[in-house]
């Protein structure tokens, strides 16, 4: 109970002006690609996922967040739905590097069940102006601190990165970013491992 | 007792050297109470010092004075000749001279007209310094003739060439001539001039003249000074010299690279899509795009403009005073500085 009020404390602190502080909403469409242990007749699973991303940026501190859903299936009967979502609390030492940490979960609704990863990572990042600040070039790589799974094999490890483009339009509130990411999670011993990659594209609005 | 005390102190007089203003009136003032008092010897001979004195001294006033005075004492010294022999002296140096009628009885004004009307002489009436303006400055001239007689009024250049007639006829009281003023040649120092006035008897021959040297220059005005160019400080760099368009193609390339190959390295044996390549591509894109238009030495639209919308205002308010102080030189006109009067008997020299 007492960690509410500190992390409202931090947040008035570090926060910028009111003018610097910036909130942004947007849609994602995203293609996945998912090659996981626990479809072992059909590994390799492809599909397309939509939601919705959000950030409140601070100035020093940040909260992101990312939804999607949709369902990826193999060649043959395989068809899965999928949910996924982050939390991630960043603090930006320098506007263009941000160090963050948050929740991290992707559920598979199976025909047997649902296969849930939980992790709780560790991110570090740059957001590199290409010439302007309306353009930057997005790079980030996490590593997951702990993590579960819901399955029959106990968790092993996971890690990923996430780069991209994101774009302010000119003189308007739209923004729009693509973006590409890859993890790899494993499970404990060699029980086996899952890639998961996804492109996407996103655009919304900022104010 | 009196007159041993002038005589005392006309030999006093006598023995001092030359007098100052103030002494000269003084001496004036003794030769007009002698005058007064009747001991009109006295009278002469400290009226005819103080004439000579004021002469000396280039005291106009006090000679006329001293003259009319002299005169007077002369008549009623029983030497009309003489009398009238000062008086004409009197109407030579200043043929508007007039005697006070409230000073001095019929019979001495009486005999100092009859003077001047047997001096023909004319005196000038030219502005010592004046500014004319208007397309064609005219510079008044007026002729004060001492009686009716025939005038020639002239214009010449310094060297007395080039005479431009302005009065030719009898002049009875007074006479205003407008001499057109030749404009001073552009950049020179202006024209040198002669006003001559001759005085000529019945027969057509000079008698005496007066002529006053003038001086023509352009009259100088007023202006304002052009404004400065506008210092560097005031200006915009035309030219990038920011590392933008570096930094751009750095972070392009490095998070491209870093995208296409970190993935396989993060995610050993994951058999990975091409897509990574696309998003990389398009991220390297975009950084190279950044350096091309934003490489340094590039020329910056805005600042330039703004750079010339100063130069504008500034070629604006030069242009705007350089045509004020030409309007202002078009119509400063001339300057004429006359100066003293100098007479001759016979022709001018």
């Amino acid at each position: 109970m007492r960690r509410v009020p500190v992390a409202l404390v931090l947040a008035v602190l570090l926060a910028a002006p009111l003018g610097a502080q910036t909130l942004r909403a947007g849609a994602v469409a995203a293609a996945a690609r998912v090659t996981t242990p626990f479809s072992p007749g059909e590994p390799t699973l492809t599909g397309a996922l939509a939601g919705g991303v959000g950030e409140v940026d601070l100035g020093v501190l940040a909260l992101a967040g990312t939804y999607l859903q949709g369902r990826v299936t193999g060649t043959n009967s395989v068809a899965w739905d999928v949910v996924e979502g982050d939390v991630v609390l960043a603090v930006r030492p320098a506007p263009w590097v941000s160090i963050g940490f948050g929740p991290h979960a992707r559920s598979y609704l199976t025909g047997a069940g649902t296969v849930r990863w939980v992790l709780w990572s560790a991110r570090a990042g740059v957001a590199l102006p290409l010439a302007t600040d309306a353009m930057r070039a997005t790079f980030d790589l996490w590593a997951a601190l702990a993590g579960s799974v819901d399955g029959t094999t106990p968790y092993g490890s996971a890690r990923g990165l996430t780069g991209g483009l994101s774009v302010r339009i000119p003189r308007t509130r739209v923004w729009a970013l693509g973006t590409y990411r890859a993890e790899h999670l494993a499970l404990s011993g060699a029980a086996g491992v899952e890639t998961y990659e996804e492109i996407g594209v996103g655009v919304g609005l900022a104010f | 007792m009196r007159r041993c005390a002038a005589v005392l102190a006309l030999a006093l007089a006598a023995a001092a050297p030359p007098l100052a203003a103030q002494s000269l009136t003084n001496l004036l003032d003794s030769g007009i109470r002698a005058y007064q008092n009747l001991d009109f010897p006295l009278a002469e001979r400290v009226l005819e010092r103080t004439a000579h004195e004021a002469a000396a001294a280039d005291s106009t006033s006090l000679v006329q004075q001293a003259r009319m005075y002299l005169g007077a004492t002369e008549i009623y010294l029983k030497n009309p000749d003489s009398a009238f022999a000062t008086f004409r002296r009197i109407v030579l140096a200043d043929p508007r001279f007039e005697a006070d009628q409230l000073v001095f009885p019929p019979q001495v004004t009486g005999v100092f007209d009859s003077a001047r009307s047997a001096t023909p002489a004319v005196a000038l009436g030219v502005p010592a310094d004046t500014v004319l303006t208007g397309a064609s400055p005219a510079l008044p001239i007026a002729v004060y003739p001492s009686t009716l007689h025939r005038v020639v009024l002239t214009v010449t250049d310094a060297a007395g060439a080039h005479p431009v007639v302005l009065l030719s006829g009898l002049v009875a009281d007074s006479a205003v001539e407008q001499w057109t003023v030749p404009p001073p040649a552009r950049g020179g120092g202006g024209g040198r001039y002669r006003i001559i006035a001759q005085s000529m008897d019945l027969n057509g021959d000079v008698l005496r003249s007066v002529s006053v040297p003038i001086r023509v220059a352009p009259n100088v005005p007023d202006t304002l000074a052009l404004p400065a160019p506008p210092p560097d400080s005031l200006f915009l760099p035309e030219h990038a010299h920011d590392h933008l368009g570096v930094t751009s193609l750095a972070a392009g390339i490095g998070v491209g690279a870093a995208l296409a190959a970190l993935a396989p390295a993060m995610a050993p044996g994951g058999h990975l899509t091409p897509a990574r390549f696309a998003v990389a591509g398009s991220v390297g894109l975009a950084g190279i795009i950044g350096f091309f238009t934003h490489k340094p030495g590039r020329t910056i639209p805005a600042n330039v403009a703004a750079n010339r919308a100063i130069r504008q205002a500034w070629v604006a308010h030069r242009d705007s005073v350089a045509a004020l102080n030409a309007s202002r030189r078009r119509g400063a006109g001339v300057v004429v500085r006359a100066g003293a009067a100098e007479r001759h008997e016979g022709v001018a020299q």
